[in-house]
Formats: C-alpha cells, sequence, structure tokens
C-alpha cells in the first residue's frame, strides 16, 4: 500500500473539487483509505480470464427514441427553478475564467 | 391505528370505522408528538396529507370503488422527489432545494389515492448503514432507542414500525431497504433492478440503486409493489414483470429453497443463525424442500460493491457544483471558487470519503486494477446466482450478520460498518429481487428482531412475495 499516502489523497481533494479541513482529519481519510483498499487487494485472488465486465444491472437492452423534448413533468418554470440564481428566463453562472 | 396493516385500513375506510382524514390528522399528531424521540421524520407534509386525505374520503362517499390504497398514510424517503416539497436526501448541499416535478413512484401512488405524511431521514445520499450519516439529525430505533435503526432508509424503517406511518418508501442500493428493515422488526423489499421506476429518484449508484417498499407484512409490499412497478419511459432502465407468473401457493410445496453456505459461515452472529434458522424449519413445514447450494464468489461481493458504488456516486455526486439544486454558499470568487465552497460546506464526512474512494478507483493507474477488476468479478457473482437457479427457484439467507448495533458504535470505522451490507449487496450487483422479513416469534437476548432474506430469481419478483405470504399465514395461526 505504498502508493497510498498523503499526496496521493491532496490529489484525489483537489480532483472531487471539496476540501478537507485539518490535517487530522486528512490523516483520518488516509489511514481509512489504506485500510479500505487494503480490503480491495482481497480481489487480486480472482481469477477473471476471459471474463467480460459487467457494465450495468440491467436486464434489457436500452431504447432510443427521436431526439424530442418529452419530458412534460419539467416545465420551463420547473427547470429554471433547478438554477437558484436565474434573471428573466436565463441561468446565471458564475465567471469561468 | 398503531398496528393496522394496509389491507385493514381499507376495511376500515369501507366500513366507515374510521376516515382517512381522521387517520391521517391522528398519524401527524403522532409524529409531532413522538418523532421529538425517534427523528424518523424530516419534514411532515401536513398541508398536502390532509387535502390528499380528504380526496380519499370524497371519493369513497361519491361510491367510488376506491383503490387499495386509497387514503392510506405513508412515509417517503427524502431522496424520492414530490413536486412542491423540500428534498434534501440527507444532505446539506440540499438544504433549501424544492422537487419541481413528482417522481414516477409519486405519480403513481397519488394516481392509487396514498396520503403523503412526510419525508424521512436517511443517511446522506443513502450512503451508510446507520442513518447515522444524514447532516441533519440521529434517527434512533424505535424498539430500543440506544440503537441504530440501520440505513440507509432508517426513518423509512423507524416510521412504520414506530406505528407513526401505515407504510414507506425507501431505496435499497446495497441493503439499504432490508437491513433497516431487519433492524426494526419490520418487512423490506428491494424489487428487481428496474421493476420500479427511478426517475425522481435522486441517483447514488445507477446501476444498483432500486425503489421498494418497507411495510408491516409482505401483503402490504406485494400491494405497494404492484401500485409502483412498470416500465416507464422516463427511466430506460425500467421493466415490465409478469406478476401473474409467481409460484402459487399450492405449488409452493414443489420448490426447491437453496441455503447458500457462504452464508452461514463465521460472519453471522449466533443468536441470528438460531433466529433465520428456526423461519427455514417453519418454511420446511410448508413442504418445501431445501438444498446447499455454493455462491463461490460471496466471499469478493463486498470489495466489489465497495469499488463499483462509490465509483458511480462519485460521478453521480458531481452534479451538486452550487449551480444546479441548490446554493449554499454566498461567497466565492469565481466557477471553480464556489464548486470548492459549496461542495465542501455541503458534503458530509463519509459522502466525501467515498466520492474520493470513486475518484480513486476510476483515475488513471488504478482504473484496472480495481474498477475493472471489480466489475469482472460482478460478471463471476451474476453467473454464481444463474448457476444455482438453474437448481433451486429461490434463496434463503440471513438479511444481515446482527441484529441492531448501538448507536455510535461503528461509526468511527467505515469498514466495520461496510461489513453490515455482507448479506445484501450480492442481490444488488445480480439485479436480484429479495426481501427481508422479521423471523416470528424470535428476539435476540437483548429482545431485538431479525430478518431473514428470500432472494429470487431476476424478474420472479412475485415468488419471493408470495412465499413470504405464505410464511406470514403459517406463524399468525
Amino acid at each position: 500500500m505504498s502508493n497510498i499516502n498523503k499526496k496521493l489523497i491532496d490529489h484525489l481533494i483537489s480532483l472531487a473539487r471539496f476540501e478537507i479541513g485539518s490535517d487530522k482529519e486528512k490523516e483520518e481519510i488516509l489511514e481509512d483509505f489504506k485500510e479500505i483498499v487494503t480490503y480491495f487487494d482481497s480481489l487480486k485472488r480472482v481469477n477473471v480470464k476471459g471474463i467480460e465486465p459487467a457494465i450495468g444491472g440491467a436486464f434489457e437492452k436500452n431504447v432510443l427514441r427521436d431526439d424530442d423534448s418529452e419530458n412534460d413533468r419539467l416545465e420551463r418554470k420547473g427547470i429554471e427553478k433547478h438554477f437558484p440564481e436565474n434573471d428573466n428566463g436565463y441561468n446565471k453562472v458564475p465567471t469561468v475564467f | 391505528m398503531k398496528d393496522i396493516t394496509i389491507r385493514e385500513f381499507n376495511k376500515g375506510l369501507k366500513s366507515k370505522k374510521f376516515t382517512a382524514l381522521e387517520a391521517a390528522t391522528n398519524l401527524l399528531d403522532g409524529v409531532a408528538d413522538s418523532d421529538k424521540e425517534i427523528g424518523a421524520f424530516l419534514h411532515t407534509l401536513n398541508n398536502k396529507a390532509l387535502v390528499q386525505a380528504e380526496k380519499a374520503d370524497l371519493a369513497l362517499a361519491k361510491g367510488d370503488d376506491i383503490e387499495m390504497l386509497s387514503g392510506i398514510p405513508l412515509a417517503i424517503k427524502d431522496n424520492i422527489l414530490i413536486k412542491g416539497e423540500k428534498a434534501t436526501s440527507g444532505s446539506k448541499i440540499l438544504e433549501e432545494y424544492e422537487a419541481s416535478y413528482d417522481a414516477t413512484v409519486i405519480e403513481k401512488l397519488n394516481d392509487s389515492g396514498a396520503v403523503f405524511l412526510g419525508k424521512t431521514n436517511m443517511d446522506e445520499f443513502a450512503m451508510g448503514s446507520s442513518t447515522e450519516n444524514s447532516g441533519f439529525q440521529i434517527t434512533k430505533n424505535p424498539l430500543d432507542k440506544s440503537r441504530v435503526p440501520g440505513g440507509s432508509s432508517g426513518g423509512s424503517a423507524a416510521a412504520v414500525a414506530s406505528g407513526m406511518s401505515v407504510a414507506a418508501l425507501g431505496s435499497d442500493t446495497g441493503g439499504s431497504i432490508r437491513q433497516p428493515a431487519a433492524f426494526c422488526g419490520v418487512v423490506g423489499f428491494k424489487p428487481t433492478y428496474g421493476a420500479v421506476s427511478r426517475h425522481g429518484l435522486m441517483a447514488m449508484a445507477s446501476s444498483l440503486d432500486q425503489i421498494g417498499p418497507i411495510t408491516r407484512t409482505v401483503d402490504d409490499s406485494a400491494l405497494i409493489f404492484n401500485a409502483i412497478r412498470g416500465k416507464d419511459k422516463y427511466d430506460a432502465t425500467s421493466i415490465d414483470i409478469n406478476v401473474s407468473e409467481g409460484i402459487s401457493p399450492d405449488d409452493m410445496k414443489d420448490i426447491t429453497l437453496g441455503v447458500p453456505k457462504e452464508y452461514f459461515s463465521d460472519g453471522l452472529s449466533k443468536e441470528v443463525r438460531i433466529g433465520v434458522e428456526k423461519s427455514l424449519e417453519t418454511l420446511k413445514r410448508l413442504g418445501l424442500k431445501t438444498k446447499e447450494i455454493s455462491l463461490p464468489h460471496t466471499e469478493y461481493a463486498l470489495a466489489v460493491y465497495y469499488i463499483i458504488m462509490p465509483a458511480e456516486v462519485s460521478t453521480n455526486l458531481s452534479r451538486y457544483d452550487g449551480i444546479r439544486y441548490s446554493r449554499i454558499t454566498e461567497d466565492f470568487d469565481d466557477l471553480q471558487d464556489l464548486y470548492i465552497r459549496q461542495r465542501t460546506k455541503g458534503f458530509g464526512k463519509e459522502t466525501k470519503r467515498r466520492v474520493l474512494l470513486g475518484t480513486f478507483v476510476l483515475s488513471s493507474g488504478h482504473y484496472d486494477a480495481y474498477y475493472k477488476k471489480a466489475q469482472k468479478v460482478r460478471r463471476l457473482i451474476q453467473e454464481d446466482f444463474d448457476e444455482a437457479f438453474s437448481g433451486v427457484d429461490m434463496i434463503f439467507a440471513p438479511t444481515t450478520p446482527t441484529a441492531a448495533f448501538k448507536i455510535g458504535e461503528k461509526s468511527n470505522d467505515p469498514l466495520e460498518m461496510y461489513m453490515s451490507d455482507i448479506f445484501t449487496v450480492p442481490a444488488n450487483l445480480a439485479g436480484l429481487p429479495a426481501i427481508s422479513i422479521p423471523v416470528a416469534d424470535y428476539k435476540t437476548q437483548d429482545d431485538l428482531p431479525v430478518g431473514f432474506q428470500l432472494i429470487g430469481k431476476p424478474k420472479r419478483d412475485q415468488d419471493i412475495l408470495n412465499l413470504g405470504m405464505l410464511y406470514e399465514k403459517e406463524t399468525s395461526s
């Protein structure tokens, strides 16, 4: 588990777009991570040669439809309400650059 | 009203013993009175419930042939959307969020005339096995308030077990309906993956999530399942299930029940083992045969689950960015800063841990070793069940390794907490229907209930419901 270290945790935190308040909490996460990932390593014992990955739980094939808007449950007002900041039918987003 | 079933409630309404409005008022008073101690509800829907109840009374007064669910008071897990009502999924990040449409299950229950009493507490975004990870409150087990109700649908299970609601809806990603049902001494049913539409259920791990009922009897679970199931154009994974294909009660004596030896290993506590073996003896009295089977990859199911689930969680939770749904931070510099402040403030500890785990197993350099490997072992777990079902009709197992544990007992040890899902996770990985039923006339030394589990073939939900109903009939006489 040498690759599970503070640097990795810091990298994952930045990818996940949040902060972890204290060093103590980061230390706890690191220790939990080590334990959990060691547990994952039990999978190394399983021979999966020639096995296709199972990518979902669905029993049926995907059903495609015409590319028309159909969701009558979500009216325009409903969609606007999904954005906390909106103005005159426009949804506001903070400055990107 | 405290122990009433859906069927009894329906009879009571029809025979004018009480009105739906009286019942709803009575139960809402009960929530106001006793939920301070339990913490099952995050918010009640008083006005909406009373309007719905009056509607049910009106339909009956007009002489309409009312549906079985008409006027029935239900509690709804807070990750299921009801238009115009708050839906927090137990997370501070959605503290102010109000749903702008009805989930398909809500629309269907509305059409059946059901009454929604309130939204129930849960582990944040359904991530937990004790309801201690809610961003708002801890729910206590109504049977022993020093213990957890299980999770993540702990609020729904506690609402039914305490008599505050007649029945409830929960969601089950790795056992989140069945485990709290077992801990609280009620019935919890996870249908076949896709049998119930997930439209309007906040996604946690999309290849595993399924909505289902938490009720006092198997019969009640079947009634709710029949009202909410079915293909839905808003959920591409949803399917229709033929419930008339279920094994009939008369034919049940000719079936074989598989008992997987891996589920009766060291991890199972003695008290739970004695309980589930007692229920197996009862089932044998009905004349059905049992056969020991092997599901050899069971020992890997939990590792597979705790790789695939966080991977899907980290993806699904990226939508909570402060741009959509709700914003809880006012002070930020730019877009990136908003994301970070919003998510830092809004997500709890376990949610952050799982997002980090998911980010880890999906990141380059680790994807093949963990995520892809887990998907392959998931296939082997599914194949174990396929193989087993070629020789047996249903599978019998414990629901949980132990009875309800103490509040705080496992909250500082995530791996220990994850272990409480060990017997429920495989059914989700394989997409199978599974139900937890309380063992009749049995309590542990601490006076706690124990649940046993029936796992069915894909789309054969009615088989396990029918056998569960037979068990109830056998043990109630």
